[in-house]
């Protein structure tokens, strides 16, 4: 297999996959940040570069999927950009989700075909 | 390249972004780097990488011919560009705004009084952030302790537990409570009718027009490559209106 097509294969999989991780993410965390975001999802078995995941996050909040406030860490430091699910991402999380479900369901089903 | 070198690389990068949206990139890249404390070359690839990851799907993209000016060129190339922007969000308003025959300075319009299912009504009895982007929208300010708007658009206004109000992609008539406000405007068209309290206004690319219909008001104004004409200030007016703009337009309301 072509590697470099393999890689642009894989890009176009997890983008939408990683959004729909992300909203699952802030679904069970009230609010989350970049850098702990990654490692959430790091132990998750879905390791991420810091170049996709940021980029993500700006473009969910633009979509109006995120809402984000900083926050000073209370032990000092740099502000930290926390984001959290808007009304508008949170009412979208089981659609996507059941989507995502239907189309494992439907590539199980493709994949018992005789 | 250090990690300073690396942010000077992708402020230049992102240069076609709008100033809140690139701030709020860097400081966060920033504070990034500072937590992880790896090299952000290592960690994000290269600048020019990540602002295309940015900028893709953006409205705004990279400035047009960037890499055909030289560095004597810059400042024609801003100014230009800031003027095409005015002429823009002028465009963008009058399109908005002069579709109708609407006295939006008539705060007594039947439109005003509906009690339809257009209009949507939220008890708020508190300071308030407005943020507007890419909007055309009208304001009032009444009585009531609540917030009262009928928008058009395929996006609805949002007001988060953070006490700020999103309007986006919208045109909207919006009363508010007579608490305090700061408008956050990008890029966005606005007329305040009457405020009857005292307001900060940021702007960015974008027009403001005041309907004072009578009423005295104390202007505070810091501008940047901005054309702001026709409004009188009062020093013995009972509000303040502070507008800080850049490459944006203020001016008497009239009606069209």
């Amino acid at each position: 297999m072509e590697n470099t097509t393999y890689q642009k294969w894989l890009a176009q999989l997890r983008k939408g996959y990683l959004e729909l991780c992300v909203l699952v993410v802030l679904d069970k965390q009230d609010s989350s940040y970049g850098l702990e975001m990654l490692q959430t999802l790091e132990q998750a078995g879905l390791p991420v570069n810091e170049g996709t995941l940021y980029p993500l996050l700006n473009r969910m909040f633009k979509n109006g999927w995120l809402d984000s406030h900083w926050v000073t860490p209370s032990e000092g430091g740099h502000p930290r950009r926390h984001y959290q699910l808007s009304d508008e991402g949170r009412a979208l999380l089981p659609t996507m989700l059941g989507m995502f479900q239907d189309n494992q369901q439907s590539l199980d089903k493709l994949r018992d075909l005789k | 390249m250090t990690n300073n070198q690396y942010i000077t690389a992708l402020k230049k990068a992102l240069a076609g972004l709008d100033r809140a949206s690139r701030d709020d990139i860097i400081q966060e890249i920033q504070s990034h780097a500072a937590e992880s404390g790896k090299p952000l070359l290592e960690r994000f690839g290269s600048p020019d990488e990540l602002a295309k990851q940015y900028l893709d799907g953006e409205i705004i993209a990279n400035p047009v011919g960037k890499k055909i000016l030289g560095i004597g060129k810059k400042l024609f190339a801003w100014i230009g560009i800031g003027f095409v922007v005015l002429i823009a969000a002028v465009a963008l308003f009058i399109w908005y705004m002069s579709g109708d025959d609407f006295n939006y300075a008539d705060e007594n319009a039947a439109e005003l009084k509906s009690q339809s299912a257009d209009w949507v009504s939220k008890e708020w009895d508190a300071p308030l952030t407005i943020k507007l982007d890419q909007a055309a929208t009208v304001f009032y300010w009444h009585d009531a302790k609540s917030i009262r708007w009928s928008c058009l658009g395929d996006m609805q206004p949002r007001i988060g537990d953070d006490a700020v109000m999103s309007i986006r992609h919208s045109k909207c008539l919006v009363f508010l409570p007579k608490t305090a406000v700061t408008m956050n405007a990008t890029q966005s068209e606005t007329v305040i009718v009457r405020p009857q309290v005292s307001l900060d206004i940021n702007m960015e690319q974008a027009s403001l027009r005041v309907a004072e219909n009578g009423v005295k008001y104390r202007y505070v104004t810091d501008a940047s490559r901005s054309k702001i004409d026709g409004l009188q200030s009062h020093d013995d007016a009972e509000y303040t209106i502070s507008i800080k703009s850049h490459e944006s337009m203020v001016a008497p309301y009239q009606e069209d």
